[in-house]
C-alpha cells in the first residue's frame, strides 16, 4: 500500500502506454526529415496539453529533465538577469532544498538572502511586504509545500510585488501544486517562472518543465545545441514529454475528490483515537496530510508499517537523510511533534478502505511500539 | 605486455620458515582476487617480490591502488621493466623520465643488483644512469644528500626494473592465515575498524548485525551492509548476519533496572555471538570496544560482558587506542563517511540516561534472575538471516 505519493508516484497505465508509444517517435525533433518530424509534432502536442493544464500559452512551457533542473534553471537565470540591479533574493523559510540551496549558492556570489516566515503554514505577508520595500531581483515562494501541503498565497505575493514597484522576478516551486487545487491555475498565472515535475503526478522520473512568462528572457542554465529555444540544451526527451501530458490529462476534479474523500477519512479515523497532531495548513492541497502520531517516533513507526508494506513518509523523501525537518520547524512544531511527524502522500489511486487500514496499521504500530 | 609493472613487496611473511609457501599462495590468490576484471595480468614471484605485469588494455592504475589492500604486501611499487642491460636500463630510465622524477629538480640514482653476475657494480651502474639522465635533462641536478626524487634501479634475476620508490602496502599477514573470526558490527566508527585490524593480522571474517525492528529500519541495515562492503574490499568476502534483538530490548526495559540496560544487552549480544561463530566455525569474536569509551565500555561493563562467552576469545583490537587514532583509521580505509551516516542501529534506540558504569557480576545476574535468559536467546537467534557481501 502505498502512501508517499509526495515522493514519488506510480506511473499510471495511461502515462506508461504514451510512453511506450512515444519510444517509437525515436528520431530527434530537431531532425527536417520525416521521422524527426513526428518526433517535433508528438513533443509539440505534449506541450500544448500540459500548457493548458498550467494555464499559460505554450511558448511559455521549456521542458526540463526534472523539478529541481528548473527550479535551478529559473532561480540562476532569473538572478543572472536581475543582478545588475540588486542581488537581493527573497524566499520563504520553506521552500524545497532545489530552491534553497540554489540560493545559498548564490550567497556566494553575493546575493542576499531574506527569509520570510511560513509559520503554521501561512505565508507572513506584512514581512514580504516589509522585505519589498528594498529592490529585490528574485521573489521564490513555493505553489505547494512539500511536507505540510501549505499552498502559500501567490496571489497575494504578485501584488505585493506590483504594489512594492521593486520589480522582482516571481518565481514559484509548483512540483507538488500542479494540478492538485482547484485554485492552481489562477495562483499559477501570478507567476513569472514555475517548475513542474512529472513524476509527482503519476508520469515517470526524467521530465519535468519549466514556464518561463512570455517577454522574459532568461539565459540558460545548459548550454549545447540550443533546443528549447535556447534555454534549455540537450536532445529532448519525446516520450516523457508524451507520459507527462497523459498522466496531467487524468488529474481531473474527480480525482482531487477521491484523494479528498481517502484524507478525510484518514482525518476522522486519527481524531477518535486521539492524541494526534494535525500539521495542517488552513490552505493545503488534499494529497498531502502531515500529523503527529504522539507517543510514537516517526521512524519507528515507519519501519513498522515498511515491514507490512505499508509506506509513509517520516518528512519529505529530500531530506530524510539530514535528520530534522528544517519545514516542521518553521512550522512551529515542538519536539514532541516534530519527533512523531508522518507525511502521508494521497493520490487518486489510494482508496478509503485503504484510508482504514492505513489507519489501524498507524495506531496498532503506536500501541505496540509507542515509548516516547 | 606492458613495460610498466607493478612490484609488490612482501612484509613480516617473509620471516616464515618452511610454511612461507603457504603464506605467499594466500598473497597471490587475494592479488588475483582483485585483479579480476582489470584485464589480464602475468605474475612472476621471486625474490621476496610479486612482479605484476598487465597485458595491452590493462588498468595499471586501478591495479595499482587495488594492491594498496593486500594484507602481507609491506610495499607497492610501480616500476618500469626492460632488459638486463646497461643500455636497456638507460633507455628504460631516459623515455620514462617524466613519470619517475615528477618535477624534481635533483635527483640520486640507487642501484642494487641481486644478480651478482651484471657486469656494473651497484655504484658503478648508478653513475652511469646517472649521467644518463643529465645529457637527457641538463637542467637537472644531481644531489646525493638531500634529493627531491631518489630514481631507483634493481637488477633482479629475472629482469631490471627502474622506479621512483614504492608506496606503503597494507602491511599484516595475508588474509586467511590467521583463522575466522566473528565481527560484532554496528554502524558506529569503531566496529569497522577493528574488523579491519584483524583482517590484516589474517583473519577471514564473518559479521553480525542486530537489528531493532521496527525502532531500527532498513535504512539502518544497509549502512551496515555498505560497512560490511568496504571492510571486504580488504578481507575478501564477508557473510553477514542479521540478529533482531527487538524482544529482548523490549523485555529489559520493562523488566530490569534501567541503569543495567546497556550491559545486559550486551551480555545477550555476547551468548548470540557465540552461538553464531560456533554455528560458521569462527575461532573467536571480534568487538570495536575501547577502553573507558562509553559506560559499557569501562573495566567493570568489560568484566561481565567477558564473562559470557565460554568458549571462545574475544579480541578487542581497539581497547588501547585514542578515538583520534580510530576515526584517522576509519577514514583511512573508507568506513568513516558511512559509519557517521545518521540512521539510528540496535545500540542507540534504548538508551539510559544514567548507566551503571560499575556493574558487578552480583547486579548482573540478579537482573538475569528475573528474565528466561535461554528463551529469549533462543528466539532471538531463530530470526537470524544472512547474507553474502562480495
Amino acid at each position: 500500500m502505498y502512501f508517499d505519493n509526495a515522493a514519488t508516484t506510480v506511473p499510471s497505465g495511461a502515462a506508461v502506454r504514451a510512453y511506450t508509444e512515444a519510444l517509437g517517435l525515436f528520431g530527434n525533433p530537431s531532425s527536417p526529415h520525416a521521422a524527426g518530424v513526428a518526433a517535433r509534432e508528438a513533443l509539440e502536442a505534449a506541450r500544448a496539453a500540459i500548457s493548458s493544464h498550467v494555464g499559460c500559452r505554450a511558448d511559455e512551457l521549456y521542458f526540463t529533465a526534472s523539478g529541481t533542473e528548473a527550479n535551478n534553471t529559473a532561480i540562476f537565470g532569473a538572478f543572472a538577469f536581475a543582478s545588475r540591479r540588486t542581488k537581493r533574493i527573497v524566499l520563504t523559510d520553506s521552500e524545497h532544498p532545489s530552491v534553497e540551496e540554489c540560493v545559498k549558492r548564490l550567497e556566494a556570489f553575493g546575493a542576499e538572502a531574506v527569509y520570510i516566515p511560513t509559520r503554521s503554514g501561512i505565508l507572513d505577508i506584512d514581512a514580504l511586504a516589509e522585505a519589498l520595500t528594498k529592490p529585490a531581483a528574485l521573489v521564490c515562494v513555493m505553489a505547494a509545500n512539500n511536507e505540510t501541503g501549505a499552498v502559500y498565497d501567490i496571489e497575494a505575493v504578485r501584488k505585493a510585488i506590483d504594489k512594492s514597484g521593486c520589480g522582482a522576478i516571481l518565481h514559484c516551486d509548483a512540483v507538488q501544486g500542479l494540478l492538485k487545487h482547484a485554485d492552481m491555475k489562477r495562483l499559477l498565472k501570478c507567476a513569472d517562472t514555475a517548475a513542474f515535475s512529472a513524476h509527482k503526478l503519476h508520469a515517470p522520473r526524467g521530465i519535468g518543465a519549466l514556464k518561463v512568462r512570455a517577454g522574459l528572457r532568461l539565459p540558460p542554465h545548459i548550454y549545447g545545441g540550443g533546443q528549447e529555444r535556447g534555454l534549455r540544451s540537450g536532445t529532448e526527451n519525446v516520450a516523457g514529454a508524451a507520459a507527462f501530458a497523459a498522466a496531467a490529462g487524468e488529474y481531473t476534479a474527480e480525482k482531487l475528490l477521491s484523494v479528498k474523500a481517502v484524507r478525510e477519512r484518514l482525518v476522522k479515523r486519527l481524531s477518535e483515537a486521539g492524541n494526534v497532531g494535525f500539521n495542517v495548513p488552513p490552505k493545503h492541497i488534499d494529497g498531502i496530510l502531515n500529523i503527529s502520531l504522539f507517543g510514537i517516533k516517526s521512524e519507528t513507526a515507519l519501519n513498522a508499517l515498511s515491514v507490512q508494506g505499508i509506506y509513509i513518509s517520516a518528512s519529505s523523501a529530500c531530506s530524510s537523510r539530514k535528520g530534522q525537518s528544517r519545514v516542521l520547524k518553521a512550522y512551529g512544531l515542538e519536539k514532541a511533534a516534530l519527533d512523531s511527524a508522518l507525511r502521508i502522500g494521497i493520490s487518486p489511486y489510494n482508496t478509503v478502505e485503504e484510508a482504514d487500514k492505513l489507519a489501524d496499521a498507524l495506531l496498532t504500530a503506536r500501541e505496540r511500539y509507542g515509548r516516547i | 605486455m606492458k613495460n610498466d609493472i607493478l612490484m609488490l613487496k612482501y612484509g613480516e611473511v617473509v620471516m616464515k620458515g618452511l610454511n612461507r609457501s603457504y603464506f605467499d599462495g594466500l598473497i597471490v590468490r587475494r592479488v588475483k582476487k582483485l585483479l579480476e576484471g582489470l584485464g589480464s595480468f602475468e605474475l612472476q614471484y621471486a625474490q621476496s617480490t610479486l612482479c605484476i605485469r598487465g597485458a595491452d588494455g590493462a588498468d595499471m592504475d586501478e591495479a595499482a591502488d587495488r594492491m594498496k589492500r593486500v594484507f602481507g604486501v609491506s610495499s607497492v611499487c610501480r616500476a618500469y621493466s626492460c632488459e638486463k642491460t646497461t643500455e636497456a636500463i638507460k633507455a628504460a630510465v631516459t623515455e620514462n623520465l617524466d613519470e619517475l622524477l615528477g618535477d624534481a629538480k635533483t635527483f640520486k640514482c640507487e642501484g642494487k643488483r641481486s644478480d651478482k653476475s651484471f657486469p656494473l657494480t651497484s655504484p658503478q651502474l648508478s653513475a652511469e644512469v646517472g649521467a644518463a639522465v643529465l645529457s637527457a635533462r641538463p637542467d637537472l641536478k644531481v644531489d646525493v644528500n638531500a634529493p627531491d626524487a631518489v630514481l631507483r634501479i634493481e637488477v633482479r634475476d629475472k629482469y631490471a626494473a627502474v622506479h621512483g620508490g614504492g608506496e606503503k602496502g597494507a602491511g599484516g599477514m595475508p588474509v586467511g592465515s590467521a583463522g575466522h573470526g566473528l565481527l560484532l558490527l554496528s554502524g558506529g566508527i569503531d566496529s569497522p575498524v577493528a574488523g579491519y585490524m584483524m583482517a590484516r593480522r589474517g583473519m577471514t571474517l564473518d559479521a553480525l548485525y542486530f537489528d531493532s525492528q521496527p525502532y531500527t529500519g532498513a535504512l539502518a541495515e544497509n549502512k551496515v551492509e555498505q560497512l560490511a562492503k568496504r571492510l571486504s574490499d580488504y578481507s575478501g568476502r564477508i557473510f553477514m548476519h542479521i540478529i533482531s534483538l527487538t524482544e529482548i530490548q523490549e523485555t529489559l526495559m520493562k523488566s530490569c533496572d534501567e541503569r543495567l540496560f546497556t550491559v545486559l544487552l550486551r551480555r545477550f549480544m555476547m551468548r548470540l555471538a557465540e552461538m553464531q561463530a560456533l554455528d560458521v566455525g569462527a575461532g573467536a569474536l571480534i568487538t570495536g570496544e575501547s577502553l573507558g569509551q562509553v559506560a559499557s565500555q569501562t573495566l567493570h561493563a568489560i568484566t561481565v560482558t567477558n564473562a559470557v562467552p565460554q568458549k571462545l576469545p574475544v579480541f578487542r583490537p581497539l581497547i588501547a587506542m585514542d578515538k583520534d587514532d580510530i576515526v584517522h583509521t576509519a577514514r583511512s580505509i573508507g568506513t568513516f563517511d558511512i559509519s557517521v551516516l545518521p540512521y539510528e542501529d540496535c545500540c542507540t534506540v534504548f538508551v539510559p540516561k544514567h548507566p551503571n558504569t560499575r556493574p558487578t557480576a552480583e547486579q548482573v545476574a540478579a537482573e538475569e534472575e528475573k528474565l528466561d535468559v535461554t528463551g529469549l536467546t533462543n528466539r532471538a537467534f531463530e530470526t537470524r538471516r544472512h547474507k553474502k557481501i562480495i
